[in-house]
């Protein structure tokens, strides 16, 4: 299976550019609001340990949002950011190079390449233990199941230990910080972490649409409401498949609601 | 936790050493710190303690150390760069400080410490102990110096072309049929 086995997980090492579901040692960041004590850290924080320092103690312009503090840690995290995004400016940049200064195309990207400063920022997520992912069960963690976390491999040869993307966690990041790669997803492990990006910040259910793609020029031979209980209709198509139509839920039908804000 | 705290006694290193030995516990990561010769012995608060830069081979022990002493149940381990090791009712507490890339700090002190470092620690503690032990093992061996970052000359030359647009029959589904309907709970809207 793919979260259980290191060769078809991860990609052989290589010296190419960042991308897309590589996992990095890295810093990551969340900004809380609390009484937290400052860190008695000193220096660099551990792997895995969290440097808080309090940022404001009171919140601007009056509003009663309270006490900021940072909580970074170096930890393990997956690049989530796209390919194209990771290589904008430069691809910009060498497509200028080429343009305006005739320049050859390996010279371009060289000279592209040797500026830090483009494409400087990048999006990571940080791994987690399943602990931490509560209350998910292990076994649902480890099969993808679990909206806003992504199962990560265990490997002891490259050193990343069971545990999950929390995409919940994601912070912007300098690449520069990135302190080493630990490993590359391989091209089945970045298709899976995709649809979870995919699934996590816009749909939840983005089959819903390659669902009615297939559904298209087919003939409609039956239509069946169902009778368990759920507002649905059947359609079954004139290849055997079948497309349900649910009702989206009404308001008070949605579970309990959180109070507002106080 | 509170009961975990041994008592307040003062004990030399070699009494330290003799008392962890005499409770059956795990000897090799203490023997790793008292062979040493390079050891340097300071007074703190009174007792003896030894306090030296740790090197990897010593840290494997640290993590020998937590790995056997967890299955006893004898003692607790907590952070990561203060990993503090406390063998009840031995008075002994080792204080592993990670590195990013493998250095290490190894602190031994006694008891008259231990009640102090544990508040403090207490007070600071974020993470639980050794939350990657996987890879803390590879940096160990240095596999993380070997992967080392990419090399940015390689980059690629992506496409520069927008993002596609939704086909019609997508724009359809995601924008008028929405997400399946959830059972998940829906906030209120803002007043």
């Amino acid at each position: 299976m793919l979260f259980d086995e290191p060769e078809s997980y991860f990609a052989p090492d290589s010296r190419a550019y960042y991308q897309q579901g590589d996992i990095v040692l890295a810093p990551a960041v969340v900004l809380e609001s609390g009484d937290y004590p400052p860190s008695l850290v000193e220096g660099r924080p551990a792997i895995g340990e969290s440097l808080v320092t309090p940022v404001w103690d009171d919140a601007p312009l009056g509003a009663e949002a309270g006490r900021l503090v940072t909580s970074i840690r170096l930890c393990p995290v997956a690049v989530t950011t796209h390919d194209c995004t990771l290589d904008k400016e430069f691809s910009r940049r060498v497509e200028s190079l080429r343009n305006r200064q005739n320049m050859p195309l390996e010279s371009a990207r060289t000279l592209a390449a040797s500026d830090l400063s483009l494409d400087r920022y990048l999006n990571v997520a940080p791994l987690v233990p399943y602990a931490e992912a509560a209350p998910s069960t292990p076994d649902a963690l480890k099969q993808n199941k679990v909206l806003g976390y992504f199962p990560v491999c265990r490997d002891e040869m490259r050193g990343t230990d069971e545990c999950v993307v929390d995409l919940l966690q994601e912070s912007t990041l300098d690449r520069n910080l990135i302190v080493a790669r630990i490993g590359i997803m391989s091209d089945d492990a970045r298709a899976a972490f995709r649809y979870a990006l995919a699934r996590f910040w816009v749909f939840r259910g983005p089959k819903l649409g390659f669902e009615l793609e297939d559904a298209i020029g087919k003939r409609i031979d039956d239509v069946a409401i169902s009778d368990d209980g759920t507002l649905a209709v059947d359609l079954t198509l004139s290849d055997g498949s079948t497309l349900r139509f649910l009702q989206a839920p009404r308001v008070d039908e949605a579970g309990p609601e959180r109070p507002g804000p106080l | 936790m509170k009961a975990l705290i041994p008592r307040r006694r003062s004990m030399s290193a070699v009494e330290a050493e003799t008392t962890f030995r005499a409770e059956g516990f795990d000897d090799r990561p203490l023997q790793a710190i008292f062979a040493r010769s390079t050891v340097e012995i300071e007074q703190l608060d009174g007792v003896e303690a030894i306090l030296e830069p740790f090197d990897q081979v010593a840290a494997a022990h640290a993590s020998r150390f937590t790995a056997s002493s967890a299955e006893r149940g004898k003692w607790w381990a907590r952070g990561s760069k203060r990993q503090m090791v406390q063998l009840a009712p031995i008075l002994v507490v080792v204080v592993a400080m990670h590195r990013p890339l493998a250095t290490h700090d190894v602190r031994v002190v006694s008891a008259s410490h231990v009640g102090r470092v544990q508040e403090a620690h207490q007070a600071e503690y974020v993470e639980p102990a050794v939350r990657y032990p996987v890879l803390m093992r590879a940096i160990e061996k240095g596999r993380l110096q070997e992967a080392g970052r990419p090399d940015p000359r390689e980059r690629e030359l992506r496409d520069l072309a927008e993002p596609e647009l939704l086909t019609s029959v997508q724009q359809v589904a995601f924008g008028k049929l929405g997400d399946p309907p959830s059972a998940r709970a829906r906030r209120p809207r803002l007043p």
